[in-house]
């Protein structure tokens, strides 16, 4: 079978990292690529697919593996993860890469010195937030009054009328901690940068995720950033929000040099 | 090699698959594959995927490589 070399990331290559025996690295000037060896023919689309299809376990293996190589490489040196899935026919092909790309990896191994990428992923509980919202909300409380002594027609109207706007407010309200709390933390930063929310079906979670922040710290401001986040989790656990916060993570989100 | 990244130390596969599915840095590689997030049906921890693409760059398809 054709053999490729698949490309987990980019390290500055003066560093000697103990690794896996079939980890390989492909070194260019003073910077190198960190591979491994996989049989081309499965990387093919239809192969692909068909090998998932049949054996989902396969590509759980391959993305934990992915993220545990890189983690492993970052926790010895600053680490450029590629994105899952790249692969070159060569060790020539690659080193064209890293000489094409080199000025760029330099940049980006330079700004993530000394940075690691954390994350923090908050559940809004609705109900809890709409039961803060009744007793809080003056919009919600004034209804609440004027529909008692009313007639039957005229408080069926209120109450779907009351209904309507604790659903607009509490979306509202959802949304306004979210940008809150990411401006916040965003604050103690290098970079950062909003995550797609995840889907409940992923992360089995009986609430809706609304916020789901990556947050490039240094690794001397990391404590400052963890007692953030637990002084904004006591404040806002009374409105319904849980929060999760996870890092150390090799700085995936945040390896085009472009960004600010 | 099987299983062996499953240690407890080890993240979750829902923690890592934003990060190492999504981001990272892109280069032209001669395969990539795209795995669309949005057409990820999950059961359990188990993927279907629905949509993957393998890219081929700069070299032509694999298969005419020798």
């Amino acid at each position: 079978m054709e053999e490729g070399l698949y490309i987990y990331g980019i390290i500055p290559a003066q560093e000697f990292i103990p690794m896996e025996e079939d980890i390989q690295m492909i070194p260019y000037k003073n910077i190198s690529a960190v591979a491994v060896k996989v049989g081309l023919d499965d990387f093919i689309e239809e192969n692909f697919k068909a090998k998932i299809e049949k054996d989902p376990t396969w590509l759980e293996e391959k993305i934990l593996r992915h993220n545990h190589i890189i983690s492993k490489l970052a926790e010895k040196t600053t680490v450029v993860p590629l994105k899952f899935g790249t692969i070159f026919k060569s060790k020539k092909a690659v080193e064209e890469m890293l000489e094409e790309k080199y000025q760029n990896f330099l940049k980006i191994i330079f700004n993530l010195n000394g940075k690691k990428e954390w994350g923090v992923k908050i559940y809004c509980d609705m109900d809890k937030l709409k039961t803060e919202l009744v007793t809080t909300n003056q919009f919600i409380k004034d209804i609440d009054m004027s529909i008692k002594n009313k007639p039957e027609g005229v408080a069926y109207f209120l109450t779907r009328k009351r209904e309507t706007l604790i659903l607009e407010e509490s979306e509202k309200k959802m949304e306004e901690y979210a940008t809150t709390i990411h401006g916040t933390l965003a604050k103690l930063t290098d970079k950062n940068c909003l995550n797609k929310l995840q889907p409940r079906e992923l992360t089995k979670k009986k609430s809706d995720m609304i916020l789901n922040g990556a947050y490039l710290i240094q690794n001397s401001k990391v404590d400052e950033f963890q007692s953030k986040v637990s002084e904004l989790k006591q404040i806002y656990e009374n409105f319904g929000l849980k929060f999760k916060i996870s890092g150390p993570w090799p700085a995936y989100s945040f390896t085009n040099e472009e960004k600010k | 090699m099987s299983h062996t990244y499953y240690e407890k130390k080890e993240v979750t596969l829902v923690e890592a698959l934003d990060r190492v599915l999504e981001k990272g840095a892109i280069v032209a590689g001669d395969i990539v594959i795209s795995i669309a997030d949005i057409d990820l049906v999950y059961l359990g921890l188990r993927i279907m995927v629905s949509s993957v693409e393998t890219m081929e760059k700069n070299h032509g398809p694999i298969r005419e490589a020798t």
